[in-house]
């Protein structure tokens, strides 16, 4: 958590709005999310977070249990298997069926993040690495740079994790030109 | 700038475009129908290009080639009518050869109404307002208790 604040502190204590590219270990991976997730949420800050990668029960009960508070959040689940692949919607989510269905994760973002009613908001995808095992690289890239250039829009606090493994890292290089900063929670300390 | 030019250009190359087919077709209702199929054959091109860049599967996609088919059948409803007019079907062949234009026309408002209805339930399922009234109301209480403490 020290660790978090101190990259939060450095590299984005002046920015209001921005888009950063988190590239995390993978033993460490759940809890640098949840880092991130107290760090933004404690200022009172609402957002949407998008999991490619836990379904959000999963989610939520990991909130829980780290004393998270998720009403201030919007999920949108794209890796719940729904019946028939079709777009459900909760209270508190809305599952999109499959993590290969970027037209609608688009759309599902974009909604949530003009229906938040504060000014400062942030946006949460989780992950980059899991985009990129249902999707090709082209692919990916195209979704990451519209993704990028719609939070600029949205002028929120944009974050993009990204495991850093050794077969994304020229992904990740590419990314990084898209974004103002580069949140590296791989280094060990 | 450019696009601005472009714009200008665009609209000046489609006006030259109705007056020359109301010059052309001398039958008003035949050159309307000219025009109305050059502008179907346009929305279908435009139609058919986006759901090919929307993913497999996505609600966007079903939605735009449903509207795919309603295009379809006006341009059909279009055609037919034009062509009945062009070379006077009614009079010439049979009374009855009005009927298929409208039966392209049933075809297409009734794939309407199946679209609207699947934009209302894409509207209930995308839309966040209820989430976002509550968020509104926590955050609320939240500086509330905050401004107390």
């Amino acid at each position: 958590m020290a660790r978090i604040k101190e990259e939060f502190e450095k590299k984005l204590k002046d920015l209001t709005e921005y888009v950063a590219l988190a590239t995390v270990n993978a033993n460490k991976y759940q809890k640098t999310n949840l880092g991130i997730i107290k760090h933004l949420t404690d200022k009172n800050v609402p957002g949407v977070y998008v999991t490619l990668n836990k379904p959000f029960e999963t989610m939520q009960n990991i909130f829980k249990r780290q004393k998270i508070g998720t009403e201030i959040i919007i999920f949108i689940d794209a890796v719940t298997q729904t019946a028939g692949g079709d777009i459900e919607k909760t209270d508190k989510c809305l599952f999109i069926g499959s993590p290969d269905n970027l037209s609608d994760i688009s759309i599902a973002m974009d909604q949530a993040v003009r229906a938040l009613p504060t000014k400062e908001k942030f946006v949460f995808f989780d992950s980059l690495s899991t985009l990129l095992m249902y999707n090709n690289v082209e692919t990916v890239s195209r979704f990451i740079h519209f993704l990028a250039g719609k939070m600029r829009v949205w002028k929120v606090k944009g974050i993009i994790v990204s495991l850093r493994k050794k077969q994304d890292k020229e992904l990740i290089d590419a990314l990084m030109q898209f974004c103002d900063v580069v949140l590296d929670f791989d280094k060990k300390k | 700038m450019k696009k601005g030019l472009g714009t200008v250009l665009g609209l000046i190359a489609i006006a030259a475009g109705l007056v020359a087919i109301f010059r052309i077709v001398v039958d008003t209702e035949v050159a309307v129908g000219f025009v109305t199929i050059s502008f179907g054959i346009l929305a279908i091109i435009w139609t058919s290009m986006a759901t090919g860049s929307l993913s497999k599967g996505s609600s966007l996609r079903r939605h735009t080639v449903n509207f795919l088919f309603c295009l379809v059948f006006v341009l059909l409803f279009s055609i037919w009518h034009t062509l009945s007019k062009l070379f006077k079907w009614r009079e010439t062949v049979n009374e009855f050869m009005l009927y298929p234009g409208y039966l392209f026309l049933i075809m297409a408002f009734l794939i309407f109404v199946i679209t609207s209805y699947q934009i209302l339930t894409m509207g209930q399922e995308f839309g966040f307002g209820q989430q976002a009234t509550k968020i509104k109301g926590i955050i609320k209480e939240k500086r509330k208790k905050k401004k107390k403490s």
